[in-house]
């Protein structure tokens, strides 16, 4: 009877591994394993518009540092996820967008050496005003920075996880079996299970959300609801104890350590949607900014503030949701700043960004066939026309 | 090499099991002996080759002290010098490897001096192996052993199931095992049983603690880091490390019970359901077994009895007797259990207050006998379940000590526990709990804050040690699946051997072997990056 039982055993394993075979396979093949290390040298080679989109782990400042070092730019855009709609066409010199690695000022501190190792010519900072929130607890890097960076050669590992949702995304239909044949006939040079779908970022650092603008998936902000929702009763809007000011010392600190090496530091306030620009008027939260500004003022601290996305003839149609700016408002955005300052008219390709503004009002991203061949849609549902 | 690595299962054991076999079917015992020694030699150097050496030279020193001293009568000064040099000779081996940098680090911090001592690599398993030996050597003194041949000895030290973490066993226990014909015979049972419990240590150490660990490390090394932690941070690593080392150690115990049997060896229980327990000494006689039992054999019994004679003879009240026969005995013996565990003051901490925890408990003891119409008491359910949840408490709060890398960071994550640093909730639960008649609205006004909650994942991750928490606390452990079919040898040692509920019980049937497959295909695949078992460290 055990004798039985062990040949049973073993063959059960065979069976049960012969059929999660193509599973693993197609999840490889993907090169959502790969390590970042491997993955940004794949990207570097891929030169444009190879998309790096990982679906089983948040790696993107690890990733990004990865990056950053490797493109050595002379131009670099930092902040939170609002600021991830720059890409290197906009300029003249090596540019890297570095959205997304910093969502607070502690944040900026850990990435902080890695920019000025770059020793680049201008940063954009953009500045989200809730990082200055004495009511907002603040993210902190879930691992400290060493421990970030140390495994940044190793493969990563596959576990049952990741093959149980692979299977509930193939039976949901997430997955498409047409998926599957598509990866192992003719590959794909993005990497990433995001990645293989147009979402994830580009070498540049810009980010990509190909299945959401094309109506693929649902956007989480549809009509803006969720973020005014968010507006009104969201902690990190919620400034009943004011400005802190360690927060803000601190930031002054981090603009100064970045600036010392020459570098010119740009502080801008990301556009929100009018939307959304009216629900902080309407709630009065918009004070908290005025605030700020004033203090900046004080400090002799230059910047830009397109908290009103207006006042740069952005539309709704050309946000992403209600906090995250398109390419179009960036460019925009980019063209207000360069008449005010030499250094970046220097740098910028004013032709490529104007004609952006002129061939693409009401977009949130650029046409790219080789990112994806399906085009935008009215994906926020306010009957923009695309 | 590990027990979770593609090498050791695809390779190493179906090499050496089968070799082993083989061998001993046709072949003398002595080669197959020699086949298994050289296997675990193979597997113990695949760490460090370097430190075989040592592992050679601690075998053949102590085996000839163990020699001279079952061969000669107890009791005259030399034989007794002997065995003293023996332990003494050990002590030191495993001091200067273990203890050296601590020691030298506390001498250059009270002293002012700056000796310096180049980094010492810890060889693995050294503990296990040198405590192993000890108690050869006293089991010699006392003519308990009987003398067997240098290969015997060799593969009683060296088996590789229990060389690197344990279970720590016994000279007579293991020789006369190695003795048996059966072993040499491939005996399917015995594989099947065998493989049965492998495979259950291995999904519990790849699936659950490799998978809680996630949750425990980034909370530690933010500790360590100086980051303050909040309320639910802080409970959230201490619980995730509390179920993780629980898994992990649980893991290796049943791997090494299950590679052993394959082999036709018969390894002690060490582990038992420990987060059962209800009071800490039944924490302590479910948790390291073997370990528990060699210092209650080795250092607490004859303490305590040593004391007691001394405190008789003198005649000393109540207080004093309890004073010398209890409480300092359980303390020095809980001091060694700390320190063995590590050097750093950060174990000893750890020593001592599960020390001070078995000293609460007896008072509880002796206060429980003189009041025992009190009502909490009588209502046994009650009491039991309040006994379970202090346990439980005690042994998480220890445990911090046992974890942090630093007395700094054990004191960070305590401050964070105890709410010191406040208490943050994730962001959307404000507008779930306000549902609750406001409820969110009264923890904010009572100094919760609602935001990003850091290493705190919510409802997910109370979830997820809810269902750890089941498999710990209610369900039957791996040994009471297999009850029907153990060894008797292990089968005793269990306290609640058979399980009420039939079907769960454990058969060699087509259904359980898919079940096993299954469990083993999704284990294999998920194999990380060759994680290491926590107690290898000691």
């Amino acid at each position: 009877m055990e004798t039985k039982y062990i040949l049973n055993f073993i063959k059960n394993t065979a069976i049960i591994l012969v059929l999660l075979l193509p599973i693993l396979l197609f999840l490889f093949s993907t090169g959502e394993f790969q390590s970042i290390a491997s993955a940004a040298n794949k990207q570097i080679l891929e030169k444009n518009n190879s998309i790096y989109g990982v679906a089983f782990r948040n790696n993107t400042i690890e990733y990004k540092l990865q990056m950053l070092s490797k493109v050595n730019p002379k131009i670099i855009t930092l902040g939170s996820s609002r600021v991830l709609q720059f890409s290197k066409e906009m300029f003249k010199k090596d540019f890297y967008n570095l959205g997304n690695s910093m969502s607070s000022i502690n944040e900026g501190f850990e990435i902080s050496d890695y920019i000025i190792n770059q020793n680049p010519d201008i940063v954009f900072f953009g500045v989200d005003f809730w990082w200055f929130n004495e009511n907002w607890i603040i993210p902190r890097p879930l691992e400290t920075k060493e421990a970030l960076l140390n495994n940044i050669e190793k493969p990563y590992s596959i576990d049952i996880s990741n093959i149980m949702e692979t299977i509930k995304w193939i039976f949901s239909g997430k997955i498409t079996l047409s998926d599957i044949y598509n990866q192992f006939n003719s590959g794909s040079s993005n990497i990433g299970l995001q990645g293989i779908y147009g979402d994830g970022f580009r070498s540049d650092g810009q980010h990509f959300s190909s299945r959401t603008i094309a109506g693929k998936i649902p956007s989480h902000d549809i009509k803006f609801i969720t973020t005014t929702d968010e507006v009104n009763i969201g902690t990190r809007y919620n400034f009943s104890k004011g400005i802190n000011a360690k927060h803000y010392e601190n930031f002054l600190m981090l603009v100064k350590k970045i600036s010392l090496s020459g570098t010119k530091v740009i502080i801008f306030f990301p556009p929100f949607a009018p939307e959304i620009n009216t629900a902080l008027i309407n709630s009065n939260k918009i004070k908290f900014i005025e605030i700020l500004k004033n203090k900046f003022i004080k400090d002799n601290l230059s910047f830009y503030d397109f908290t009103n996305s207006k006042k740069i003839s952005s539309s709704s149609c050309e946000f992403i949701d209600g906090i995250h700016p398109g390419i179009v408002t960036n460019a925009r955005l980019l063209l207000k700043i360069s008449q005010n300052d030499d250094k970046v008219h220097k740098y910028l390709d004013y032709e490529y960004v104007k004609n952006i503004v002129n061939n693409n009002q009401g977009l949130s991203y650029l046409p790219n066939n080789e990112i994806s061949s399906l085009p935008e849609v009215d994906y926020l549902d306010i009957g923009c026309q695309k | 090499m590990l027990f979770n690595s593609y090498i050791f299962l695809f390779l190493f054991l179906p090499i050496t099991l089968i070799g082993f076999h083989f061998i001993g079917r046709y072949t003398k015992a002595n080669i197959a002996i020699a086949w298994l020694v050289g296997a675990s030699l193979f597997f113990y150097g695949w760490w460090n080759p370097a430190y075989l050496i040592l592992l050679l030279f601690s075998i053949i020193f102590n085996f000839s002290v163990g020699v001279f001293l079952s061969r000669n009568s107890k009791g005259n000064l030399a034989h007794k010098a002997i065995l003293l040099f023996g332990i003494i000779t050990n002590l030191s081996v495993l001091g200067y490897f273990k203890y050296a940098n601590f020691f030298i680090d506390n001498l250059n911090s009270l002293a002012q001096t700056n000796i310096l001592l180049n980094e010492i690599i810890l060889p693995l398993g050294i503990s296990f192996f040198t405590f192993q030996q000890i108690t050869y050597l006293v089991d010699a003194y006392y003519q308990e052993t009987k003398e067997y041949s240098f290969l015997y000895y060799c593969l009683f030290v060296t088996f590789f199931p229990q060389l690197i973490a344990g279970p720590i066993v016994h000279h007579k226990e293991m020789m006369p095992q190695f003795l048996k014909d059966t072993i040499y015979k491939l005996q399917t049972k015995n594989i099947a049983i065998g493989l049965t419990i492998f495979i259950i240590g291995l999904c519990k150490k790849v699936i659950i603690a490799d998978g809680i660990s996630v949750y425990s490390t980034p909370v530690f090394n933010a500790a360590e880091a100086g980051i303050l932690l909040t309320f639910f941070e802080a409970w959230t690593g201490a619980i995730a490390y509390t179920f993780q080392l629980y898994f992990d150690f649980s893991a290796y115990s049943d791997m090494a019970i299950g590679v052993g049997l394959m082999f036709g060896i018969v390894l002690p229980l060490n582990f038992n359901s420990p987060y059962k327990a209800r009071n800490i000494t039944d924490f302590w006689r479910r948790w390291h077994i073997t370990l528990s039992k060699l210092i209650r054999n080795y250092l607490w019994d004859p303490l305590s009895l040593t004391l007691t004679r001394f405190a008789i003879t003198r005649g000393y009240g109540n207080l004093r007797i309890f004073i010398l026969t209890i409480i300092f005995p359980i303390l020095f013996s809980f001091f060694w259990i700390g320190l063995w565990h590590g050097a750093g003051w950060n174990f000893i901490l750890f020593g001592f207050l599960h020390g001070f925890y078995i000293v609460i408990y007896h008072i509880w003891i002796k206060f429980k006998l003189n009041f025992l119409d009190f009502q909490l008491i009588n209502n046994s359910k009650l009491s039991k379940s309040l006994g379970w949840l202090i346990t439980f408490i005690c042994v998480v709060f220890a445990w911090i000590l046992f974890r942090a890398n630093n007395l700094d960071s054990a004191i960070n994550l305590y401050r964070g526990m105890l709410g010191l640093n406040g208490y943050v909730l994730p962001e959307s639960y404000l507008i779930i709990l306000n549902k609750f008649l406001g409820f969110g609205n009264f923890l904010e006004a009572n100094g919760f804050k609602f935001g990003v909650s850091g290493f705190f994942g919510g409802i997910t991750q109370i979830g997820l040690f809810f269902i750890v928490g089941f498999i710990a606390f209610i369900m039957p452990n791996t040994y009471q699946f297999m009850s029907n079919s153990l060894p008797k040898k292990l089968s005793k040692e269990l306290d609640e051997v058979k399980i009420n509920f039939k079907p769960l019980n454990w058969r060699p049937t087509y259904l359980f072997s898919l079940l096993l497959a299954a469990i083993f295909a999704f284990t294999v695949l998920s194999i990380s990056k060759n994680s290491e078992f926590l107690y290898f460290q000691f």
